[in-house]
């Protein structure tokens, strides 16, 4: 471990500069470190120490100010964005960014919720842990059907590092052997109920092609030799995971990556540190550092590296990239082909449908589970699509007994009421749908001709909307998810097609793609800019598409995969 | 960043956070024993406490009398039984205090217009206030609210069940609703996805946050 891991003022030249520290940042830095590489990671927010900083995980709700709920003038002046987001609360709140703190606009009829996660370890503190590979299906989807551009890769270069990354991070779930989501290397999966066993059975029986699985999440149901040697322990089934997990159970930047680049000490970290643009020097043709603003104080600093790698989020790593302008990129570092910023893309949460399961009154489970089953892409490839759009849609969901929470609103009083609340109620199912977004080049953000924040950063205007079809994908989506619902023979089926805001699913992916051509696309098939040998963007601005699948895991893949190629790189003098 | 506008006093108690971080200690053998509340500047507001007699003073949204109304109405909607009800545990203090801190003006409005109302027909009906009526008296009145009937509207149902809702919210995270009507399990300690459902043994668990 480094005696001086934080730093603020050097003059030292790295290695390598890792800018962000989340799922990305940490898998930057954890590998660069481990090969010897002196690495400074970057992060525009407060340190938060694991176990230490986690001041609101095991408070008992009575000893809470407001039992979870947060103070309503709080969150009028300072979350109203953020608390659009289902794991934002009283005890989780101080992970959320400070909307007054970072604001942004919005193009004329467009609307986006951008969650903010600006602190050491980033989103993943707050993530939903979900770890799904992508397939071939979804490599090649962009060149099947002709929107965006295709991606420079394919399954078998990402694979070896997708189970790297995994063996690391501890994903559990169930071998499944499908075409469309390529197994992992797994610990064991979160059990089904005995209603979701009987739902399962009924879809797979009667609607062939489609199957329900368990949730793949990065817990900890049964850690390894390496996961204990990282000071983690089994997942204990709080469910309290955006707290943050003083057992490790879930994979974050503190318990997993972090631990592990520290301890090569090759590892600083300059925190409250805002980058503010890269600088590019036309001579050598290459970034040779980063400016800074200082998070509190807004005094400028400069550090310096032989390679930097960007990882500040989709939508941070490219408004500091559209920042970073000099004469040879007046608009934008490595952006000649002027597709910085473009074909900005989530996943869509726009469907549901639920209803109530018949039967099994002495049937329960015990434990909070972190997770919920999964009925993978059933349309995974043109041949098996809709008429009416194109690409598909995946479902979460789950079986629950109501609570007294979720029977608050029932009829009643006195003794009886207060004996219904107590004890379990009927069974209930649902299911959401996350489909895919199209990558079009209308969705975009862009540097605000005028508008600052605090740090005298241009702020960003975000021009984003759903197209006609995301809009048909979840039409279809709440039929088809009522009808396995009823035909699984559920009770009081409901379903509905819904119009929240993109950015809420906080999957953003893409504005600074990976493509073949340079004129076409801003990275490489190694995430390395086509204009800029020692830059590389290896988070979720690099996607061509979104798929259906949550992008975290190929975060990681795709960062590994690239850090090992940018350190041969950097040993052989080539950057 | 804080959240004290509207919060009486600051406080650094946190016995249970504490006891926690001890018992994750030992079973991570980790040194991770300071005490914190630093930071990030995560509020350091109190924690509704309490009070025996919330009833007999005014509250943040409510008056004096309607305090001691809204403490009748608790144990109309969760009495006392073998374990406490939501007058015992306070439910009109909390209902008070977090009406205030965590709801609209708005919100306050309707919750103080559905106990007028209340009382408005309290006196019709019985020819006395809400809280001079017998339980009995009280239970019916309640259950004509939740019928829609004498006099009673859609309007008046939809604030009822935020007063309702609160008190059933103030009552289940409540020490004793949490721990004593329910099973509370901070730390399961694991999932599993079948067991019997045992009524006795308050098999639905009660969850540690909200």
């Amino acid at each position: 471990m480094n005696d001086n891991l934080y730093i603020k003022e050097t003059k030292q030249v790295f290695d390598a500069i890792v800018v962000g520290s989340g799922i990305s940042g940490g898998w930057a830095a954890k590998e660069f470190c481990e090969r010897g590489l002196k690495t400074l990671m970057i992060e525009r927010g407060p340190v938060v120490e694991h176990r230490k900083d986690y001041v609101g995980e095991g408070i008992p709700p009575w000893d809470q100010p407001q039992r979870t709920k947060v103070n309503n003038l709080l969150v009028e002046q300072q979350y109203k964005i953020q608390q659009e987001c289902y794991a934002f609360n009283d005890a989780t709140k101080h992970f959320f960014g400070n909307d007054t703190d970072l604001p942004y606009t919005t193009a004329k009829g467009t609307t986006f919720s951008w969650i903010r996660g600006n602190q050491l370890g980033g989103k993943s503190l707050i993530w939903h842990r979900q770890s799904y590979r992508l397939s071939d299906h979804d490599f090649a989807a962009n060149s099947l059907d002709g929107h965006g551009n295709d991606w420079p890769i394919r399954y078998k270069d990402l694979a070896p590092w997708y189970s790297h990354v995994e063996i690391h991070a501890g994903i559990s779930g169930s071998h499944e052997n499908l075409e469309q989501l390529p197994d992992s290397e797994y610990l064991p999966p979160l059990e089904m109920t005995l209603p979701e066993k009987a739902v399962k059975a009924s879809i797979e029986k009667n609607f062939p092609g489609r199957t329900m699985i368990m949730g793949r999440t990065a817990h900890l149901t049964q850690p390894t030799e390496l996961h204990l040697s990282q000071g983690r322990i089994k997942c204990q089934a709080r469910n309290e995971c955006h707290k943050g997990c003083s057992f490790g159970a879930y994979f974050s930047t503190q318990s997993s990556t972090l631990p592990s680049a520290a301890k090569t000490g090759n590892l600083h970290v300059a925190a409250n540190s805002v980058v503010q643009s890269l600088i590019y020097d036309e001579k050598t043709k290459k970034v040779k550092g980063v400016r800074i603003i200082d998070n509190n104080d807004l005094s400028e600093r400069e550090y310096f590296g032989k390679v930097v790698f960007l990882c500040a989020s989709t939508i941070g790593s490219t408004q500091i990239m559209l920042n970073s302008k000099s004469k040879t990129f007046p608009y934008g570092i490595a952006n000649s082909s002027g597709v910085l910023g473009h074909y900005l893309m989530d996943h869509n949460y726009n469907a549901r449908a639920e209803g109530d399961i018949i039967g099994y009154e002495n049937e329960s489970y015990r434990g909070r589970r972190p997770g919920g089953i999964l009925i993978p892409n059933f349309q995974y490839k043109p041949s098996l699509g809709s008429k009416d759009y194109v690409r598909g849609f995946a479902y979460s969901g789950g079986a629950y007994r109501e609570n007294w929470q979720s029977m608050k609103e029932i009829d009643g009083l006195g003794v009886s009421l207060k004996q219904t609340l107590g004890q379990a109620g009927k069974w209930k199912f649902n299911l959401s749908a996350q489909g895919e977004m199209l990558p079009r080049f209308e969705n975009h953000i862009a540097l605000h001709p005028t508008l600052k924040d605090k740090w005298g950063m241009a702020q960003l205007e975000i021009n984003c909307r759903w197209s006609e079809n995301e809009v048909a994908m979840m039409r279809d989506a709440a039929k088809v998810g009522a009808q396995m619902l009823v035909k699984a023979g559920l009770v009081n089926v409901t379903s509905e097609a819904t119009n929240r805001n993109p950015g809420i699913a906080i999957h953003e992916v893409g504005t600074a793609r990976m493509g073949h051509d340079p004129k076409t696309s801003v990275l490489n098939k190694y995430n390395q800019c086509h204009d800029v040998d020692n830059l590389f963007v290896t988070d979720g601005a690099s996607f061509s598409s979104s798929a259906v699948q949550n992008p975290s895991l190929t975060f990681m893949a795709l960062t590994v995969r690239a850090v090992d190629y940018a350190a041969e790189q950097l040993k052989h003098g080539r950057i | 960043m804080n959240n004290t506008q509207q919060v009486d006093k600051p406080v650094a108690t946190d016995r249970s956070r504490r006891s926690f971080i001890a018992g994750i200690t030992a079973i991570v053998g980790a040194a991770a024993t300071s005490q914190l509340l630093g930071g990030n500047g995560i509020s350091v507001a109190m924690a509704y406490t309490p009070d025996p007699k919330s009833a007999k003073t005014a509250g943040k949204v409510f008056s004096q009398a309607q305090m001691s109304q809204l403490e009748n109405i608790c144990a109309v909607v969760l009495p006392k039984t073998d374990t406490p009800g939501a007058a015992e545990v306070d439910a009109h203090g909390f209902l008070d205090n977090q009406l205030f801190h965590c709801h609209t003006k708005g919100q306050q409005q309707q919750a103080k217009s559905i106990l007028m109302k209340i009382d408005h027909l309290a006196s019709k009906e019985f020819n006395k206030q809400f809280t001079a009526c017998d339980k009995q008296q009280q239970y019916d009145l309640l259950t004509s609210l939740e019928k829609i009937q004498n006099g009673f509207n859609s309007e008046d149902k939809k604030n009822w069940k935020l007063i309702k809702g609160l008190i059933i919210f103030g009552y289940y995270t409540s020490e004793p609703g949490a721990t004593q009507e329910l099973n509370y399990l901070a730390v399961p300690g694991g999932f599993t996805g079948s067991v019997p459902y045992d009524q006795d043994g308050k098999g639905t668990g009660s969850l540690a946050y909200y």
